[in-house]
């Protein structure tokens, strides 16, 4: 029994440890009178309206290998339907795909050619880019003085959206035991949706995507306006798969 | 009477004389594989800058880099681009190198589309010396009208599939100089590139395919 304890007690408290800097923490109640100000921060990172996103994307993989796309976006918020493309610098595309109710790869060249590619990317886009729902599950203050709201999804999981105090925004989606899944962290935000850096961290094996803005266009609307396109100056100087593909 | 018959200024009918006796030379270096061959022979290095236009069915308007080219016989490229993302990308005798700036500087890119541009960049020093026909996956054909033109179109459907075919342009008044590349990866899918400011010939520092800056 003492050797049992011996060997399961430090397992415990390692297991108990990860739970605590992983999981998730009670948000503190705040007066409900900034309850309107709060929800209006928690929708501040995301499209409102359909827009042309091209951003220079940086890849960095678990072996800290880096990688430099241009990455092409054309997302409704209304229908949560996107198509996205990514290609080189030098004009290849290494990867289509267009997400409504079901996930279409149009073109993917290896290693962008895997299933789980596609679906890790469609969600990165979605956390990043699409409002988690109206009304939270929870709002309040969280860790750092941070204020934000918690939203259930249909499939169990959790998206949390906090602004801190510098005006960075944190989205963080947490699986079904709490643990979480993928982070998304933005440069404080001058416009809904467009902020000039997303960063998303998440999968396994880990992986960071880092997003710089480069062109923005809001798109048509149903009243046939739109915005005039925005160029953001920058701060500083494989086979095939079948194509139209169906990821259920 | 003053002109170009009179004083000095008979000085240019002799550089005149010289382009019309040479004009045919001219016209016809883009007239057959080894007219192309001949005059690629002739290039030691190529400088020019380019633009670069990405035309896709989601894009409203093409997206435009711009960036500088240059190219040392019978190996050597680097391929500039100054924006809107900055990177530079290098072969040195078949090791191709890609670096990328940052707010941290410069730092080298190990992405895995890497691989693809080395096959990109080993295919474009074949076509600066003039060996468009080379590349047993193309089939190459060679027109002259309105402007002499490789077209380059994949043998095989698992390569059509990527790139439906390559057309490069070649320019009529600089001998064994390409004017222009379009990559079409189908309809609604491609790439431009036009050369500007093309110089020939000029010694280049070795430096230029070995360091980044």
């Amino acid at each position: 029994m003492n050797i049992m304890l011996r060997h399961f007690v430090p397992l415990l408290l390692l297991l108990l440890t990860v739970g605590a800097c992983t999981g998730l923490k009670p948000l503190t109640p705040l007066d409900p009178a900034r309850k309107t100000s709060v929800l209006e921060d928690c929708r501040r990172p995301f499209l409102t309206e359909s827009y042309r996103l091209v951003h220079a994307l940086e890849t960095v993989m678990p072996d800290g290998a880096k990688g430099t796309a241009v990455g092409v976006l054309v997302a409704d918020p209304r229908t949560r339907g996107f198509r996205t493309a990514l290609m080189t610098i030098e004009g290849f595309v290494l990867f289509d795909a267009e997400a409504g109710e079901t996930l279409i790869v149009h073109r993917a060249v290896p290693p962008f050619d895997a299933p789980a590619f596609a679906e890790a990317l469609a969600e990165d886009i979605r956390l990043a880019f699409f409002s988690p729902g109206v009304e939270p599950a929870a709002w309040g203050e969280g860790e750092e003085g941070a204020r934000g709201c918690r939203f259930e999804r249909a499939d169990g999981r959790l998206v949390e959206v906090m602004t801190f105090r510098d005006g960075v925004t944190a989205i963080r989606l947490y699986g079904t035991g709490q643990e979480v899944l993928k982070r998304v962290e933005m440069a404080p935000l001058q416009r809904h949706g467009l902020a000039e850096t997303v960063e998303i961290r998440g999968g396994w094996p880990p992986y960071t995507l880092r997003l710089r803005l480069l062109e923005s266009e809001a798109l048509a609307t149903d009243s046939g306006t739109a915005a005039t396109p925005q160029i953001v100056e920058p701060r500083s100087p494989g086979s095939e798969s079948e194509k139209g593909k169906r990821i259920p | 009477m003053r002109g170009i018959f009179s004083g000095r200024a008979h000085r240019p009918v002799v550089p005149l004389f010289a382009l019309i006796l040479l004009l045919p030379l001219v016209v016809a270096w883009a007239d057959s594989w080894e007219g192309l061959r001949e005059a690629s022979r002739r290039i030691t290095s190529v400088e020019a800058r380019f633009v670069q236009k990405k035309t896709l069915p989601m894009l409203a308007k093409p997206f435009v880099s711009e960036g500088r080219f240059f190219y040392q016989a019978p190996a050597q490229l680097r391929w500039e681009y100054d924006r809107p993302v900055r990177s530079v990308l290098i072969m040195n005798n078949g090791a191709v190198k890609r670096y990328l700036r940052d707010p941290a500087g410069w730092r080298e890119d190990a992405g895995a589309s890497l691989t693809a541009m080395r096959v990109v960049l080993e295919e474009i020093a074949n076509w600066q010396q003039g060996r468009f026909d080379l590349n047993p996956h193309f089939q190459a054909s060679l027109s002259t009208d309105p402007e002499p033109r490789v077209t380059l179109v994949p043998r095989e459907p698992s390569w059509g599939k990527m790139i439906r075919q390559i057309e490069l342009t070649l320019s009529r008044e600089q001998a064994g100089v390409m004017k222009g590349v379009r990559l079409v990866e189908d309809e609604r899918s491609f790439t431009d590139l036009s050369f500007s400011q093309i110089r020939t010939n000029r010694p280049l520092p070795a430096s230029l395919f070995v360091n980044v800056e």
